[in-house]
């Protein structure tokens, strides 16, 4: 017997979708099942999407002059955008999770979370298998690299980094937490403000420019007109963004850069956290007025 | 012994007007710092303390107008909305027939946008297995299971949703109006599967506006208005009284007033022969019409007419007093007239009469009361319309 049930606390709700497990795995499936449908190659798109996005920043960089073979700025900046794709995906989709399931929504009851969630499910499919495709070309890469020279100054030579591959572990449960969190509270918030749309391509813009995808956060310590004391806070504030942490574990695994700064992204992950929290407490606020928008 | 599978204590809903809520940001902002909240004109009341329970096994129907609360409570029940006051508890799982076919997904296949919706309402792969043949069988679409739904027609979508919804065979079923979709034989089918499921001792709430059907269905009904319960009871009596209540509506709703009001009807009377106020009466009865006037200002030889009209509001007769010869001489403030009806002519049947006050030339309007009173007439006239003498005689 259940009295208008309104979940309240954290563990009923991870348990009410646990119990729904199952609706939630086909909910995945549909969603990934619904954005290759009448395509002519399918699913196939989900490892082409990465391959032609390397391709092209390779041929874009190479052109602009700042693709130097060895050098760690393709790498750098590929590893960056899939890392990113994988949120901006997140975003647009989950965006209309709810408002595009208002005959569900309306008509049955289940827990509200699940629809946000497996529209960050169904992206981390994608995501892993973009990441496959990722490594991928970084084996063929580096392996094509030539050893270091002069015309590198000497600089690093990237390549794995098989000791530090562990963090991408906290990294990506911490990316999948802030893109869960950052889901919840937008599909709820477009239901009842349909502003948020235009508000989230302007905030994905911004945070896109604040994230070190084509630059490095390294840059801060050699810009000259700046203090020590300033750069060092400055990097403080860039790992208040959760992306900047995510990325820089990520190409701290994959090209052994020595960038990584511990206690730094180690903040910058737990923030992802926060918003994960903030997210489900958003969502569970205002999940029973759904019915009454839509 | 029965148990009682829903019970609501007192619940009711509500919903703010205008805006449908804020729903951009600005509004919501003006609000915030305005400190408003909807005036309280600005709220409906979908549901106002409404109060029963459904024991297990029983068929309960809901009727009442459009706009009455009924799909509001279902949605309620259902767990989708949240009530704005009161307590609710169901017992056991609840599969609604809210509106059929809801949350397919147009580019799934049936066979997906089965088990899809067998995993919203709660049921396992395995269960859905299990009864995945007879709700392809139910819904009889063999052939086109592994289609897009998008490529259904209407009926075979509804058929679907129907068979689906049923199938999943769950402890308290809910279905609003889905019997007016689908061609006779689907809704033959439909009636026969609540049947069955209603002999099965499970519980169901059924919404509908088929007075016929839903009387035939459910056990006990209730009659909803404006967010209220007016009824609840056996289903012929419910019916009835809900039928009454529509036919007062549509009275008052062809009641119509109007006119310059430089001199009104204040008030009309109709008595019948003894003297008595009375709104039945047989045709040979007389009906005396007492119309009371008020005029603000001095006016010259006015007319006072009357209508009978049947109760679609279509006139069959008219008559007033210029015409049959009254001199009402002038008017200024308060006074009667008196119209008598000897007999009425008519068949059995309501009739509305209207009544106006307008100036000797017809060119003024003062006063018109358009289908005022009702009156009932009993009446010996074998055949509609009224009674129109004729004489007879053989030969030319």
């Amino acid at each position: 017997m259940y009295i208008t049930k309104q979940i309240t606390s954290l563990s009923e709700l991870v348990r009410s979708i646990y119990e729904r497990r199952e609706l939630l795995w086909m909910l995945v499936q549909r969603n990934l099942h619904i954005r290759y449908k009448s395509s002519a190659l399918g699913f196939v798109w989900t490892l082409l999407n990465p391959v032609f996005l390397i391709v092209i920043y390779s041929v874009f960089l190479h052109l602009l002059g700042a693709f130097k073979p060895g050098g760690g700025y393709l790498p750098s900046f590929v590893i960056g955008i899939v890392v990113w794709q994988f949120l901006a995906m997140c975003m647009g989709d989950s965006l209309h999770s709810i408002l595009g399931n208002a005959s569900l929504v309306t008509k049955v009851s289940f827990p509200r979370a699940i629809l946000p969630l497996s529209m960050v499910v169904s992206n981390l499919i994608n995501f892993l298998l973009s990441f496959g495709v990722l490594v991928t070309f970084l084996v063929i890469y580096y392996s094509c690299s030539p050893g270091p020279g002069p015309e590198h100054g000497g600089a690093l030579i990237p390549s794995f980094n098989l000791y530090g591959i562990w963090i991408l572990v906290p990294a990506f449960l911490s990316l999948f937490a802030l893109c869960l969190g950052m889901s919840l509270m937008f599909s709820c918030a477009n239901v009842f403000f349909r502003d948020t749309e235009h508000l989230l391509s302007l905030v994905m813009l911004a945070w896109f420019f604040l994230t070190p995808i084509f630059y490095d956060i390294s840059i801060l310590s050699t810009m000259a007109s700046l203090s020590p004391a300033t750069a060092s806070l400055l990097e403080r504030i860039c790992f208040m963004n959760p992306m900047t942490g995510i990325v820089t574990a990520t190409r701290y695994a994959l090209m052994g850069a020595d960038i990584i700064a511990p206690r730094l992204v180690t903040m910058s992950l737990l923030v992802c956290w926060l918003i994960l929290v903030f997210g489900i407490k958003a969502f569970q606020r205002v999940e029973s007025r759904f019915a009454d928008k839509l | 012994m029965s148990k009682t599978t829903i019970s609501l204590q007192n619940i009711s809903k509500k919903f703010s007007l205008n805006r449908g809520g804020s729903s951009s940001v600005k509004a919501a902002v003006l609000d915030l710092i305005r400190g408003t909240k909807a005036p309280e004109a600005d709220i409906l009341w979908a549901l106002k303390d409404v109060s029963f329970s459904v024991q297990e096994g029983e068929t309960l129907g809901i009727i009442g107008a459009n706009g009455a609360g009924k799909s509001t409570l279902l949605s309620i029940i259902t767990g989708t909305m949240q009530a704005s006051g009161g307590t609710i508890t169901t017992d056991g799982r609840i599969s609604a027939l809210l509106e059929l076919g809801a949350g397919f997904h147009p580019d799934m296949s049936g066979r997906e946008n089965v088990y899809l919706f067998g995993a919203i309402m709660g049921l396992s792969r395995a269960q859905i297995d299990k009864r995945f043949d007879a709700i392809v069988e139910f819904a009889g679409l063999n052939r086109f299971i592994d289609q897009p739904v998008k490529h259904y027609s209407s009926g075979m979508y509804v058929r679907l949703g129907f068979a689906v919804a049923v199938e999943v065979e769950p402890e308290i079923l809910l279905v609003d109006e889905v019997l007016a979709v689908g061609d006779i034989d689907f809704q033959r089918k439909c009636i026969q599967r609540m049947e069955e499921y209603r002999s099965s001792g499970k519980t169901m709430l059924i919404i509908s506006h088929d007075m016929h059907t839903i009387s035939k269905v459910s056990d006990r009904i209730i009659l909803l208005d404006h967010g209220r319960i007016l009824g609840d009871g056996p289903p012929s009596e419910i019916v009835k009284e809900y039928e009454e209540l529509i036919h007062d509506r549509q009275m008052k709703s062809m009641q119509r007033e109007w006119g310059t009001l430089e001199a009104r009807i204040t008030s009309v009377d109709i008595r019948n022969a003894a003297g008595e106020k009375s709104t039945s009466f047989t045709s040979d009865d007389a009906l005396i019409a007492t119309l009371h006037y008020t005029s603000d200002t001095r006016i010259e030889d006015p007319v006072f007419g009357f209508a009978l009209s049947d109760k679609d509001g279509r006139i069959i007769s008219g008559n007033n007093s210029q015409i049959e010869g009254l001199k009402v001489g002038s008017i200024e403030g308060e006074g009667c007239v008196t119209m008598t009806l000897p007999s009425l002519p008519v068949s059995t049947a309501t009739y509305l009469l209207s009544f106006s006050l307008h100036s000797g030339d017809h060119k003024i309007n003062y006063h018109r009361l358009d289908n005022l009173a009702p009156i009932e007439v009993d009446s010996v006239v074998g055949y509609d319309g009224f009674y129109l003498p004729s004489v007879w005689k053989a030969g030319s």
